[in-house]
């Protein structure tokens, strides 16, 4: 049985390569499981170390007992080999669970009708959606439901999309949602049509939010009805659409009314990448936008 | 790159600083961006060591394991443990924006830190464009600020404001010359007034050395002030009180430094430009000015003690 040193003895030596002794030690000894998370999975031990018990868990671990069943168990599910490494340095403490815990918790989505592909892309984009009881996955699921009032077959594509809202709190969408209705003054179906596109806006913070809405809203002079078709604009950084509206308004080119010519359109202002946005929307040059932005 | 994009990385550098952001999440943002760019390098070979492992020896026909000599990597150099190779960088600023200002701001990397303290003690001119308008006053100066009066504006001209400037910098002149410490009767004082090289070498309060109006169009006026040892919110004080000598009111609506000692508004980099290959550029091609101004202005007889 090799002797391994404890993980937190790796301080990071990178400017003292004097200091040999640890190097030295470790050449000498590693557990098998250690190894095989680093070379064969691609783990980033950097990472997770830094959680104070880590270091406990992963080198209590029995590579033939603990690790094998687990790793089979998500290559199962469908989680590539190369995706192994980001889920595990995400979620290690899936090597402390029950087998039969996440076999039950993957019977129960699937008996929601979430097929398999889909359960294997929302673990993958929340790596802590197994460690959950299905008490905890079924309240959350009803009170998305409730509180959404979408339907069965929206709000599982919701959260296929966004499978964080499932494992964060649940505060800020209540809070979210009530500034939507209540500050910024939606109708529950806008909300509901803008969820659907930017499934982000749940989970945004409230003060960006109304940062955004209040700029957009006032300064720009656009209506609700039209924020309400292109919700990207919550998405996007709001120093991004302050230049660009500023830009625009100095070359006379703010247009937003989809009736009048010369219209140009929300998302294209916040997604398109600043050369197209300087030919083709501000007609200008990339120097005359970094020349105007000097004068801000 | 990695460690050889460090050695390019000492020395100053401007960025511009566009409004409603604060100075410490620009120097937090500068870092990090550097950080992405460093770590993204080539890390240098790990370190081997000689190990003694098990293995069937090749060529031989017996089927025993025996103990052969390989040299394999460490784990300890190995970037998933180590994690990435440069976690922090030490980068300082220069002569502080606040938030609603904007405009050119030096940064110091490395051992470029050490020339800011220099800068620092040169005792530089800098260059703003304010805007004001007239008709109103607030708190703390500002546009958005609590509204304390209105008043009209209509009998300001444009010969009463540049009056009224002329005489700030009237008096400003005189503060100058009492600040620098300087016997105008010697030969030397007066030929580095004249040149307008005359300035106070330790610290003093805020000094206009120039203002002058650029555009008046009322209730909106656009001035270039430069000054030294100021501060943003005492040149917007300083607007207020233009607005007070002229019998109406006035608050600041924009401060904007076009120049910081010897770095304008061509040498600043915007907010695309914060990443390790322009900063290196920035750095290398502002290097050979910086080291000249500074030997010019720190030599002795200069603001005399």
């Amino acid at each position: 049985m090799p002797l391994f040193v404890p993980l937190t003895l790796l301080t990071p030596l990178y400017r003292v390569p004097s200091l040999k002794c640890f190097s030295f030690e470790l050449s000498r000894t590693t557990t098998v499981a250690c190894q095989t998370l680093i070379d064969a999975l691609r783990v980033d031990l950097s990472k997770i170390e830094k959680h104070p018990d880590a270091a406990n868990l992963l080198l209590r671990l029995d590579f033939e007992k603990d690790i094998k069943q687990i790793l089979l168990f998500l290559k199962d599910l469908g989680i590539e080999d190369n995706q192994l490494g980001t889920f595990l340095t995400k979620n290690y403490a899936i090597f402390s669970e029950d087998l039969e815990n996440l076999k039950t918790r993957v019977a129960y989505l699937l008996s929601k009708n979430f097929s398999k592909v889909d359960i294997a892309q929302m673990v993958r984009n929340a790596p802590f959606l197994l460690s959950f009881s299905v008490e905890r996955l079924d309240n959350r699921l009803g009170f998305f439901q409730k509180e959404l009032e979408l339907g069965v077959k929206k709000t599982r594509d919701l959260v296929i999309r966004l499978p964080r809202l499932l494992t964060g709190s649940l505060e800020p969408v209540k809070e979210n949602m009530k500034v939507y209705r209540l500050e910024l003054g939606f109708k529950h179906k806008e909300i509901q049509h803008m969820i659907t596109k930017i499934p982000k806006m749940l989970t945004a913070s409230k003060r960006k939010i109304t940062e955004t809405f209040d700029y957009v809203h006032n300064v720009m002079c656009i209506p609700h009805h039209i924020i309400v078709k292109f919700p990207q604009v919550f998405n996007s950084r709001l120093f991004k659409v302050k230049e660009r509206h500023l830009f625009l308004a100095y070359l006379g080119r703010a247009q937003y009314d989809p009736g009048k010519p010369n219209y140009i359109s929300l998302d294209k202002l916040v997604s398109v990448p600043d050369e197209i946005f300087c030919e083709e929307m501000a007609k200008a040059s990339v120097q005359d936008f970094e020349k105007f932005l000097k004068t801000l | 790159m990695g460690l050889d994009g460090l050695a390019r990385l000492h020395g100053l550098f401007a960025a511009y600083k566009p409004p409603g952001l604060k100075w410490k999440h620009l120097r937090d943002t500068v870092e990090l961006q550097l950080l992405k760019g460093l770590n993204a390098g080539k890390r240098p070979a790990s370190e081997h060591r000689v190990r003694f492992l098990l293995g069937p020896v090749e060529g031989s026909e017996e089927k025993e394991l025996t103990l052969t000599a390989t040299s394999v990597p460490t784990l300890i150099d190995h970037p998933l443990v180590r994690g990435p190779a440069f976690t922090s960088l030490k980068i300082g600023m220069g002569h502080r924006l606040d938030a609603q200002a904007s405009g050119v701001l030096v940064l110091g990397v490395g051992r470029g830190r050490r020339l800011l303290t220099d800068m620092y003690n040169a005792h530089l001119t800098k260059d703003y464009t304010v805007h004001g308008l007239l008709g109103k006053a607030t708190d703390d100066f500002c546009e958005d600020g609590r509204l304390v009066e209105k008043t009209t504006y209509d009998h300001v001209t444009r010969e009463k404001l540049e009056r009224i400037l002329s005489l700030i910098q009237g008096s400003h002149q005189k503060a100058l010359v009492m600040y620098s410490n300087a016997d105008l009767q010697t030969q030397e004082a007066y030929e580095m007034a004249v040149s307008g090289v005359l300035r106070p070498m330790n610290k003093s309060p805020m000094l206009v050395t120039g203002i002058r109006c650029l555009q008046f169009a009322p209730p909106e006026f656009l001035l270039e002030v430069q000054c030294m040892h100021e501060t943003q919110k005492q040149l917007r004080r300083l607007v207020h009180e233009i607005g007070l000598e002229l019998k109406s009111t006035a608050v600041c609506t924009q401060v904007r430094r076009t120049r910081d000692g010897f770095f304008t508004l061509d040498d600043a980099l915007l907010r695309t430009q914060w990443d390790l290959p322009s900063i290196q550029d920035a750095i290398q091609s502002a290097a050979p000015r910086v080291a000249a101004e500074l030997e010019k202005n720190l030599r002795p007889g200069l603001g005399t003690q």
